[in-house]
Parts: C-alpha cells; structure tokens; sequence
C-alpha cells in the first residue's frame, strides 16, 4: 500500500466544519491535487466506494485526492432540511456546494501545498466540479465530470419532454398509422389523443428547431450549464466527461448539450468526451469501475503534464531482465517518476500460460470490446489441440508495474520445410484450412485506456524477438489494435506490410422485440420466416432443444457434426467436422463454454430425430452464430436452417443481447437477408527486412498470383 | 485521552484500519456502539445515524460510528469480506470503548446491522437495541440478489442471469455485484445462513421497527421478541434506508424512540 489516509477538516466563516478524507501518495509528483465532489447527497464514500477506489488508485500514482462532503453531506456539519429529494438536486445542480469546494481548495493549499486542482465528481459532483471552475479558474487546472447533467431536477413531473421521446413516440405513431387496431384505440378513447396531439406539435417545434428558426427550452436546462461551460473554454480550462451508455442522464446531455449545443461533436474545444459502453448511471460493475478510473488518470496525467514512466525494455533470453527493470525502477524514483513501470514478458510455455489465467480474464474484461476468440480459455484450448510440433508459444504480456495491463496472443511457426519460413500468428489461427477453427475479431488484447501503451511495448517485444520473418493475422475488424496501430508503427520501422480484405462482420442490432425485429426485414424474407416456423408448427412433432447440460452435450455435438457434414456432403466436401482435431477442440471448448452459461447449442428435432443445429457463443452483449447444420434432403420443405436461425435470433432478443453476430461472410452472402449491419474485415501481413522475411513475401507474392490464376481459369 | 464532540479517526485494530466517529461528552455515563446497515443502505443512513449520536451524546453516551472491514472508508475490500470479520470489528471496539467508560455499553444496530449487533453476541455488552433488524440472512439476500436483477433489467432490458444462475456462481467463487459492490461467495455463503439467535448475552434486548401508526407486530417478530426476552417499540414512519422521495436526515421518530428506551433501561 503505497498511500494514507488522513482526516481532513476545514472551518468556514459560518463556524460550521466541512470534513473530508485525502488520500496522499507515499510520494507527491506534483503541485496538483484532485478533489472529488459530493454526487447528489451522497458522501465523500460515493457510491458503492467508487469515490474511495478512485482516491487510493490515483494516490497510488502519485496524485493526491480529497474525498469531500459539503455542509450537510456525510460527516460535514450543517444539515440539509426536510424537503423532497428533487428541490435539494436542483439547488447543488444550482450551485450549492460551490463555495464550500473553493473552501476546501484553500484548505488543500495551506496544509499540502497543493497549487492547482482537478475538481471531479459524478453527477451532481459534476455540475459543482463546472460551476466552481467557472468562478475560480486561476486555480483550477481541469475538469473531471461523470455522468454529468445539464438539467434541473423537478419535485414533480418534467412537463416537457425530451428531443428523443418526442422522436421516438413520434416513430412509433408512424409506424401505427396504417394500423387499424391503434386507430380502434384511439376512436374507443383507449389511447390519449391529447398525447398524440402534443407529440405531434412537439415535432413541428423540433423541425423548426432544426431549420434554425427557434430554440426551444426542453426538459429543464440548467441555464448555468450552458455559462459555466463557455467560460470553461474561454479560460482554456480543459474538461473530461465520461458517461455510461446505459444511463437515461447521457440520453438527456447527449440531445441538449451534444446535438443541441456542440454540434453532435464528442471533441472539441477544451473539452473530450468518452462513453463507456454498456455501463449505467452509477458504474455499478467492476470493469466499469476500472474503465472509468483509466480513462480518468490517462487525462489527469496529460493535463498536469505528470512525469511520464521510463519505459523498460525486456532483454530476452539474456537473463537479466530483472536487472533491467529494476535500474529503470531506481532512475524512476531518482526522476519522482511514480512507481509505474511499462514492461513486458515473453510466455513460451502453456505452464507458464496457465499461471496468468486470472491476470488475462482481468483484462480481457477491461477492454472496450471483447470477443470470445481472445479468451484465456478458447486460446489455451485451441493450443492445446492445435499445437504441433513446430509451434512455439509467444505470448507477450505487458505490465505496468506489477500489473498485467495486456497481452499479445500469438505463437511461432517454425519451418517445416524449405519454402516457409518462421511466421508468427495469433493463437487461433495458422492452423491447415481443412481443419481451421475460424477465430475472428481477434486482436492484441490491452485494458481500456492503456491501448497505445500496450501496443508500444508490443512492438519492442515484437523487434526484441529476431526469430521470425513474418506475422500473420486475419479476419480483423477496421479498429483492430493490429491494423489501427501495430501495423503503420512496424512499417516505420522498416518492415513491409500489406493487407487485404477478406470479407465483412454481418451482425444484427437488435431491437427489444421479435416483432420489432421482423417488420425490419423485407416483405418477402419475413414471409419465408413464418412460414417456415408455420410448416413446422403444422407437422405438429417439431421441438427445438437447448443443451443445458454436461450429460446433453455429446448427443448435442454429435447432431451438429453429422448435420454439418450432410450440408457439405451436397457440396462434394467432408466438412470441418470430419478433423479428429477440430471436433476433439469444439468437444472440449463447448464444455467450458457451457460451464461458464456463454454456450448457445440448440438441436431441431422431428420425432426425436435431429434435423437442424445451430451452435452460437454467447459473449457480454453478443450472440455469435458460430456453426451450423440441417438435414435439408430428407426435410427441406421444412426449412429447418431458417426456423433455427430465426429461432435463435428471437432466443437472442428475449435474453437481453445487443447483438446477433453472423460472423465473417462475403459480399453477397445469405446472411444480408436478415437485416444485418456490415463492417469490413481485413488480413494483414508483415515482412521483416531479412532474408526470411524477403523470401515471406516472395512466397506471399506467387501465392496470390496462383490464387488470382486458379480463380480465372474456374 | 478523550476529546470531547466530535472526531472522526483511523483505529488500527491490528489487520486493518477502521474509520471510526466519535461523538463524545464531557463525562460520558456509557458508550454506545452504532452499526450502520450494508451497502447503499449505509450511504442513505449516515446523516441519520450521525443525528442519532448527536442526540445520544448530548444525554450523556460516548457514541461511536464506524465502517466496516471494506466498507466506507475503512480498509479492505468487499469481497474478501466475511461475518466473522464484521464481528471482529464490533468486538474490537467494544473492547476500546470498555477501557474508556465506566459505564455501561450498549450496542446499536440498524437493519443488516442489527442482525450484526445480535449475531455477533459480544461479551461485555450490557445491552443490544435493534432497529429494524432484517427476518434473516436468506432474506436478505434475496432481496439483495432482487437489486441485482433490477439493475440488470435496467441495464440490458433483460435478466441474464437469474437469482438461481447467480447463486451458482457465487457457490463457484464468482462475485456477485450488488449496486456497484461485489460481494465474495463466502459473505453470501455465511449470510444466507444468519437467522435470529434465541438468546443473547446482554441483558437488556430492544427491538425497534419502523411503521405506519397502529402497526400491529407480525406474529414471526412477537415471537423472537418473546424469545429473546425483548422490549419492543413502534417508531413510527416510513422506511428510511433506501433513496426516498422526501429526505429526512433527522428521523425524529426513530430518535425519539430510541431515547426513549434508553431512558427506560438507564435513567
């Protein structure tokens, strides 16, 4: 532990004490401290300590934090009268807390010498951290707000609405306008004309709004907001917000202030805003948690130009990294640098690997987007099929001081004859095609926040390492680390890089309901789909089964082997299942799956005989749709394929999912038929400036030109 | 050395540091430990248990506040938490307050910290008062796992995981997050199994619970008050533990209330 905690106490002119607690680093990096402010009435604690882990994580690199209450909050004296909840927001939303925070600056100034200030807080503590800056910008050098509101709470009802409800209830007016059960509602008086009517006048306010002609006052502005906020810019005094998606406050900021005043712009002048996704109001969930306290230190750290950490570079293989480290660690301390040092470590054996189990689902749940082919365990499972015997494990991982902070999942090939040369792939891919497991969306996995860090230090292991000529990956997304970052870094290091695009990401966004979902398809696929699941529905013995199971699993995966293989049977091939290697890996990673609830493997069955399959990997707000089979000789007119997926789909929208994930597919794929959103997916390559990686990207060269060849002769 | 008011402090009690506040008079005639309730329940109670020592040390009580292992601004995490540390921390400063005051002790609890206050059953206590303690430990954790899947509903407009799928994980060492606070398997595990005890060292037993007028106690609470040989007393009111429409840090009911029974056990 490397902070204390110490009691702070301030007395104002009134004779009333405002307490607090600072946490103080063992060693200050600069003039400059934090001071987190009070959300709502809730106390310097925050809620669920949010406010504690934030002070002991900043300490912890230097900076110091006071946890605040104003008068009347938590330990402070004062206190707050009897009154509703709503009139006490709106007076700390109206300023309040602001002279009790100038209060506690002093305070912080005359017992810790603190110069400059960050002012923090969420929600309420935002409004009071903005409205504050404003009045005292020489000493304030930033602003840190979350979930920060614009608007003033009400003790009774908002009586106007919002841009978005006014859209959204308009959307769903138009979409009932031919609809003759709401046009029964509304004559029978079950639907409230006046409603309607004032929805529709809302709109024409907000098209006039649009067109420049008005501006119209929605759902309580805080007037203060919109002044505090300009006086921010004009004193070039910068401001982080962090929001979370889920929070019904970052709808309301996001059409008043976003759209409404910063012209839908999440940058701009003196200010960044950042969104975290999935989160809710309060960051109830640990990664949450740590998602926002990253990004909160990786913005405090460039506003006061803290010092930055002295980068260290492994040396491999020369048994001294220890030494290495720690010379860096003693010039960091010499420099006041804090205790923070980027380094890295090379895995070359899966005992090894398996020590960092914890460490890597750690991080995997840091980062700003997942996928189940980056997991600790679909990567020790896939190494523990796929490895053969001129596979060699590479996993760099990248620390931070002592913690883990990312991870490169790769591994080398070495050559296993005279035209191949070393290559180093991600875990999950190289593999022979007849027997590939198709990993996609993979990339260097880094906690959020820390992206650059981790690819940088990727990078000097990646150069450190001189036994391979080439590295590999595929089926990667346009904001993969690899193609955003690692690729044009190594390209300035001399390296030759080239990529190609190898299909596109088909994945639905899903809406709240199934029928929601179907009036978004076209006439035509939407009757293909009722009818299929109305054929089956009519044969009467039709059941879809969903592995629950250990006992389940075997019968399940025997199904959608032998289902698969049927489909490829029409197509002349044997189809991946027949690799001993690939049904032996799906055996064993659909058994972790299922453990840990992330498994989706569903049979259709016709008088107890299986006719369709459909294996799906259920990962945080996604459903991937990852294999599939039916028996469309004996029961095509059935369309078994279409009532699975569809039935997989519906399964996906009832369980809460945000997405249905086809995968990769081509161009013209079946997948487009169901309302999916495309990105494109790429391959990348890189070629060392050596023999090995000269002769890679011949061999990569005749490659392509017998492929393109092979292509125009079928 | 005691300082008379207000002051609040770190007390080391060997593992770990606890915040503690004291309210304190000048002579106190005993001491009152208050345990706050668990989690969020704390956050909206602070002001009120704060009020409630004011009021006890102007009658004369050293009154002492603090936060639990993991909790507030105490050390620790959550997650590494269980009950026989919550006991640890209450019999620690039992043991300080006793080597302070003369007089007698009195240990008092609110909602999850009533239950604690009475599972604990410290020696030395000359009396236990509990406020609106919960039935028992399976409740509350169901009401708990009932926020769990409330935030999940309003997260994600569905549930993920239901009561039973995160008990499951719990049992597999999972934890499992309650507005933001994760709480370890073995403090689930060890709180699903706290019932009302049917006996209690201290002598003096209260048991104080919050309702609207005329609130007739329901037959499960006369019989525990029975069985522990408990005062029981009305304060009346709406509940105050969760974010309310109307704040209201004074209670005056519930102060009053308790006032009241300290007057009656120790005037």
């Amino acid at each position: 532990m490397n902070w204390t905690e110490e009691i702070f106490e301030v007395r104002g002119a009134d004779g009333l004490m405002r307490r607090g607690i600072v946490t103080l680093p063992e060693r200050t990096t600069t003039d400059a401290a934090v001071v987190l402010l009070p959300a709502g009435l809730k106390d310097r604690v925050g809620p669920h300590r949010l406010y504690v882990r934030f002070a002991r994580f900043f300490a912890s690199h230097g900076v110091p934090v006071l946890r605040m209450d104003a008068l009347g909050i938590g330990e402070s004296d004062g206190e707050f009268g009897v009154a509703f909840n709503g009139a006490h927001y709106r007076r700390i939303q109206s300023g309040l807390f602001v002279d009790d925070t100038q209060l506690a600056m002093m305070g912080l100034t005359e017992k810790y010498a603190a110069r400059r200030f960050i002012l923090a807080g969420l929600c309420g503590g935002a409004i009071t951290a903005q409205l504050t800056a404003a009045s005292s910008n020489a000493r304030v050098a930033g602003v840190l707000s979350f979930s920060h509101v614009a608007v003033l709470d009400e003790e009774g009802p908002v009586a106007l609405r919002t841009r978005s409800e006014v859209v959204s209830n308009s959307r769903a007016y138009i979409r009932k306008i031919f609809s003759f059960d709401a046009w029964k509602r509304i004559f029978l008086g079950e639907s409230s004309l006046r409603s309607i009517v004032s929805t529709v006048a809302e709109l024409a306010y907000l098209s006039l709004e649009k067109a420049g002609l008005v501006r119209v006052r929605w759902a309580n502005e805080n007037p203060q907001f919109f002044s505090s906020f300009r006086c921010l810019q004009q004193a070039h005094i910068p401001q982080k917000m962090i929001f979370a998606e889920r929070d019904a406050r970052w709808t309301a900021f996001r059409e008043l202030v976003v759209d409404g005043f910063l012209d839908g712009q999440l940058r701009g002048k003196g200010y960044d805003i950042s969104v975290i996704a999935e989160a809710n109001h309060e960051f109830y969930l640990s990664q949450w948690t740590q998602q926002l306290i990253q990004l909160s230190f990786q913005w405090v750290r460039s506003v006061l130009n803290l010092p930055r950490t002295f980068d260290v570079v492994a040396d491999q293989g020369t048994g001294n990294e220890d030494d290495v480290v720690e010379g860096a660690r003693a010039m960091n301390e010499e420099a006041g640098v804090p205790p923070s040092l980027m380094s890295h470590r090379i895995i070359t054996s899966i005992e090894e690997l398996e020590q960092w189990r914890d460490q890597w689902n750690n991080v995997e749940a840091q980062r700003i987007s997942s996928s189940p082919f980056s997991s600790y365990l679909f990567s020790l499972c896939w190494w523990k099929h796929y490895a053969a015997s001129n596979y060699e494990l590479r996993v760099i991982l990248v620390f931070d001081g002592d913690t883990l902070i990312g991870i490169a999942p790769i591994y080398l090939q070495t050559a296993l004859y005279k035209l191949n040369v070393a290559t180093l792939h991600l875990i999950g891919q190289g593999e022979s095609e007849k027997e590939e497991v198709c990993a996609e969306y993979q990339d260097i996995i880094a906690i959020a926040g820390r992206e650059t860090a981790v690819v940088n230090e990727v990078i000097e292991a990646l150069c450190g390492l001189d036994e391979w000529s080439k590295f590999a990956a595929k089926d990667l997304l346009s904001d993969s680390l690899i193609l955003k970052c690692l690729l044009s870094e190594l390209k300035r290091r001399g390296m030759t890089t080239e990529f190609r695009e190898t299909g596109q990401r088909y994945r639905i966004r899903l809406p709240a309901t199934w029928s929601e979902y179907l009036s978004g398809l076209s006439q035509n696929h939407r009757r293909k789909i009722n009818l299929a699941r109305r054929r089956l529905a009519e044969c009467g013995d039709g059941h879809i089964s969903v592995v629950e199971t250990a006992d389940e699993l075997p019968a399940a995966m025997q199904a959608l082997a032998e289902l698969h293989a049927r489909r490829w049977a029409q197509r002349g091939l044997p189809g991946v299942f027949s690799s001993r290697r690939f049904m032996k890996f799906h055996q064993d990673w659909t058994q972790h799956l299922l453990r840990s609830n992330r498994l989706g493997l569903t049979t259709l069955s016709v008088n107890t005989q299986p006719i369709a399959s459909l294996y799906k990997v259920l990962d945080g707000t996604t459903a991937y749709y990852y294999q599939s089979g039916a028996n469309i000789e004996d029961w095509g007119r059935l369309s078994p394929g279409r009532v699975m997926l569809s039935a997989a789909i519906e399964r996906a929208i009832e369980h809460g999912y945000k997405w249905f994930d086809f995968m990769r597919g081509s161009d013209e794929s079946y997948k487009s038929n169901y309302g999916c959103e495309t990105d494109p997916m790429y391959a990348v390559a890189v070629f060392r400036n050596n023999a090995g990686g000269r002769l890679a990207k011949k061999i990569s060269s005749i490659k392509s030109r017998v492929s393109a060849l092979a292509g125009r002769v079928k | 050395m005691a300082i008379s008011g207000y002051h609040s402090h770190f007390v080391d009690i060997g593992t770990h540091r606890l915040f503690v506040a004291e309210h304190s008079p000048e002579c106190p005639r005993g001491a009152v430990l208050l345990c706050s309730p668990f989690l969020e329940e704390k956050l909206f109670c602070r002001r009120i248990l704060k009020n409630l020592a004011e009021s006890l040390s102007e009658q004369g009580w050293l009154v002492i506040r603090f936060d639990g292992y993991g909790e507030g601004d105490s050390e620790g995490e959550l997650s590494n938490a269980d009950l026989v540390t919550s006991a640890s921390d209450c019999a620690s400063l039992i043991h300080l307050l006793r080597e302070r005051v003369d007089g007698p002790i009195v240990v008092v609890g609110m909602r999850w910290g009533a239950n604690i206050a009475l599972f604990s059953n410290i020696e030395n206590v000359d009396a236990v008062m509990a406020v609106d303690p919960l039935s028992s430990g399976e409740e509350y954790v169901q009401q708990l796992l009932r926020q769990n899947l409330t935030t999940q509903m309003a997260t994600w407009g569905g549930v993920r995981e239901n009561r039973e799928a995160l008990l499951a994980a719990s049992e597999q060492g999972r934890c499992i997050n309650i507005q933001g606070f994760d709480l370890g398997p073995k403090l689930i595990s060890q709180m699903r199994k706290v019932v009302l005890p049917s006996s209690v060292s201290a002598k003096k037993v209260s048991i104080i619970r919050t309702g609207l007028k005329d609130s007739e106690l329901p037959p499960f609470w006369q019989e525990h008050v029975d069985k522990l040989g408990a005062t029981y007393r009305l304060a009346e009111g709406r509940p105050y533990w969760f974010e309310p429409k109307i704040y209201d840090p004074t209670q005056f009911a519930l102060t009053s209330v308790v006032s009241e029974q300290f007057i009656e056990w120790f005037a």
